[in-house]
């Protein structure tokens, strides 16, 4: 350490001391200056030349006042305060100081004025100071991260809920107090459970009971009852916070207010059903007013008076045979809506359904010059299902097969078996499905065929069958090339 | 000396040939009988290609046209007949689809593609009132013997 030349007449054993003292002097991270009675500098440690840039014959011996930047004198009035360690004889505790230099990043310091006293007088004072700079710049730092997070809770539009291990509610953000209608106070240290539904109550304190654990818990949508009586739904995401051992002390819980998403999707299912509707209205009303019109036409020729027999009874055959078709519209259109199903789901071979139906049409498929090939698992294949509505939908592909090859083709008839599921395929080589028409082809009076010939009714009822049996039917088609009809129905 | 009476003179008889659009084959049996014993030839088309067939190849006076064919819809087939054939003759939406005042039938009306809708169920006098209409709007096609 630096310092003022004075004391030569030292014991060993002092001088051993000195050295020790100057050493530890040297090596704390802080800062030491010694002051004399008429505040000169006595001596000054390596750290304190290091920091103000100073050398030492610039610095001992030199008044305090011709070390330390005027500005920081006159800001600290250290000079007065030293004095008064001085008089006083006590420890002035706690100053901060920042000091900007030209050519030298800002600093901040924290110093102390320790009186040295020698017989109760006070010979000298340690200026102690200890650079806080990196310290105040992590607690700035730290205050703005925190104000940042603070932030992000106050201001979310998620629920945010911290609760203790036990599940009890910590803190509550604005948005949880927003949607629930509860304030901050009101549910800190209620159990969260508590504010679910009723129904949901054994999952969320089951969920809370897993989190404790160590467990990790997936997302759930549970709801919370507010105030006001309302449900809202929420979907929640949970964490925990741990503590040094690694136990859970806390969790955490981000919840997201779903009641106007459900909302959407309700009104978009209702869009969708009301389309629905249309494009039903639209063909029930095209399908019935065709036979509608001939059997009314008819009817009117027959009020004027049809003198020629023959036309008499063609009239009379047309009204028959409209009203006949109109009601068979009507009947599918009752078999659409209202699929027969009851008590009529028996464990059932499905190769038998198939292959039966498959025979029944083949006279169709030989007069339309259509090469049938089978093919089915030696063994049979049980499903659980109602065989006549699966025989209608074998019918209904089947037809629409040969309605695709009006030159002939080939139609492939297949069932595997294909992990737990009992896979039927019918595969044409006819004209096709056009790309635009693929989508709606399972839609109710969606149709390619001439009025008369197809109500847009048989994929339709096909679909609700097989949803039925809660299996899937899809379709791959290429146009001109030809179409594949696939069924997927679980084994038993 | 007592003179024969005077033949009555006799109504303008509409010799006009309709086409009759609609894959319905029972639309088409009913429509030739009502046109054909009121004055009218008929031919008819069950599809939108062969319609735009037989507009390019002969004349009609009305033309009615479905609203739902196998190939096309009617509005469609309307302004194909407009641009790809020399058809001028007015055009006459008869359909179950739509009703009256159905925002489609209003506007193929408003813009002139049709020049009126009759709905199906057909009612007899209502559409040979329709059709009269729609020839007396053009040009003189009722021909005097």
């Amino acid at each position: 350490m630096a310092r003022d030349e004075g004391s030569n007449n030292l014991s060993p054993s002092e001088k051993w001391q000195e050295q020790l003292y100057d050493m530890l002097l040297e090596s704390i991270p802080s800062s030491v200056l010694l002051v004399d009675r008429s505040l000169r500098v006595m001596s000054a440690n390596r750290n304190f030349l290091e920091k103000a840039r100073r050398d030492e014959s610039s610095t001992i011996g030199v008044s305090m006042n011709d070390v330390f930047p005027t500005p920081i004198l006159e800001f600290t009035r250290l000079e007065a305060k030293v004095r008064r360690v001085f008089e006083q004889g006590e420890l002035l505790r706690g100053e901060q100081i920042t000091y900007r230099a030209p050519g030298i990043p800002t600093r901040t310091y924290y110093y102390t004025v320790v009186p040295v006293k020698a017989k109760s007088r006070v010979q000298c004072v340690m200026i102690l100071m200890d650079d806080i700079t990196e310290k105040v710049r992590l607690v700035e730092q730290a205050h703005l991260v925190q104000a940042r997070l603070a932030n992000v809770v106050e201001y979310a539009n998620d629920l945010l809920v911290s609760a203790d291990s036990e599940g009890l509610i910590v803190t509550w953000n604005p948005a949880a107090e927003r949607v629930t209608g509860y304030s901050s106070r009101e549910v800190e240290g209620r159990a969260m459970f508590d504010l679910c539904e009723h129904g949901d109550q054994e999952d969320m304190r089951s969920m809370i009971q897993q989190l404790v654990r160590g467990q990790p818990v997936h997302s759930k949508e549970l709801c919370l009852i507010a105030r006001s009586g309302v449900r809202i739904p929420v979907a929640w995401a949970f964490s925990c916070m741990r503590d040094e051992s690694g136990k859970v002390s806390a969790l955490v819980a981000v919840g997201r207010d779903l009641s106007e998403r459900h909302a959407f999707e309700a009104q978009l299912a209702q869009n969708v059903k009301l389309a629905a509707l249309g494009v039903m209205a639209g063909g029930i009303a095209h399908e019935l007013r065709n036979p509608l019109s001939v059997s009314y036409s008819a009817a009117q020729f027959l009020k004027e008076g049809a003198p020629d027999p023959v036309f008499h009874a063609e009239c009379v055959e047309k009204i028959l045979a409209g009203i006949e078709r109109a009601s068979g519209i009507i009947e599918n259109l009752l078999r659409f809506s209202r699929p027969s199903l009851g008590g009529n789901m028996k464990i059932i071979d499905l190769v038998t359904i198939v292959r039966e139906t498959a025979s029944l049409l083949n006279n169709q498929g030989a007069l339309q010059k259509i090469f049938v090939t089978e093919s089915y698992p030696a063994v049979s294949v049980f499903i659980k299902g109602n065989a006549n509505q699966l025989q209608q939908v074998l019918m209904n592909l089947i037809f629409n097969a040969y309605a695709a090859m009006p030159e002939g083709g080939d139609l492939k008839i297949a069932i595997r078996h294909e992990d737990g599921f009992a896979v039927i395929v019918v595969r044409d080589t006819g004209c096709g499905i056009a790309e635009a028409n693929r989508a709606k082809i399972f839609d109710p009076f969606f149709t390619t065929k001439a009025a008369g010939s197809g109500t847009g009714l048989g994929l339709s009822i096909c679909h609700t069958i097989i949803s039925q049996h809660e299996g899937s039917i899809d379709v791959d088609s290429v146009t001109g090339k030809g179409s594949t009809f696939t069924i997927r129905l679980s084994t038993r | 000396m007592s003179r024969d009476p005077a033949p009555l003179r006799q109504t303008p008889v509409q010799r006009g040939t309709i086409l009759v659009i609609d894959d319905e084959p029972g639309v088409r049996w009913s429509l030739r009988h009502l046109l054909e014993n009121n004055g009218f030839s008929v031919e008819s088309a069950s599809s939108g290609a062969e319609a735009i067939k037989d507009l390019k190849a002969s004349k009609f006076c009305i033309v009615l046209v479905d609203a739902k064919l196998p190939d096309i819809d009617g509005i469609n087939l309307a302004r194909r007949i407009r641009t790809e054939t020399p058809c001028q003759s007015p055009l006459i939406l008869v359909s179950g689809y739509f009703y009256d005042d159905d925002a489609v039938v209003r506007e193929v009306l408003s813009s002139g593609l049709f020049a009126a809708f009759a709905t199906k169920p057909i009612v007899h006098d209502a559409l040979l009132l329709i059709i009269r209409e729609a020839i007396s709007g053009v040009a003189p096609i009722v021909v005097e013997d």
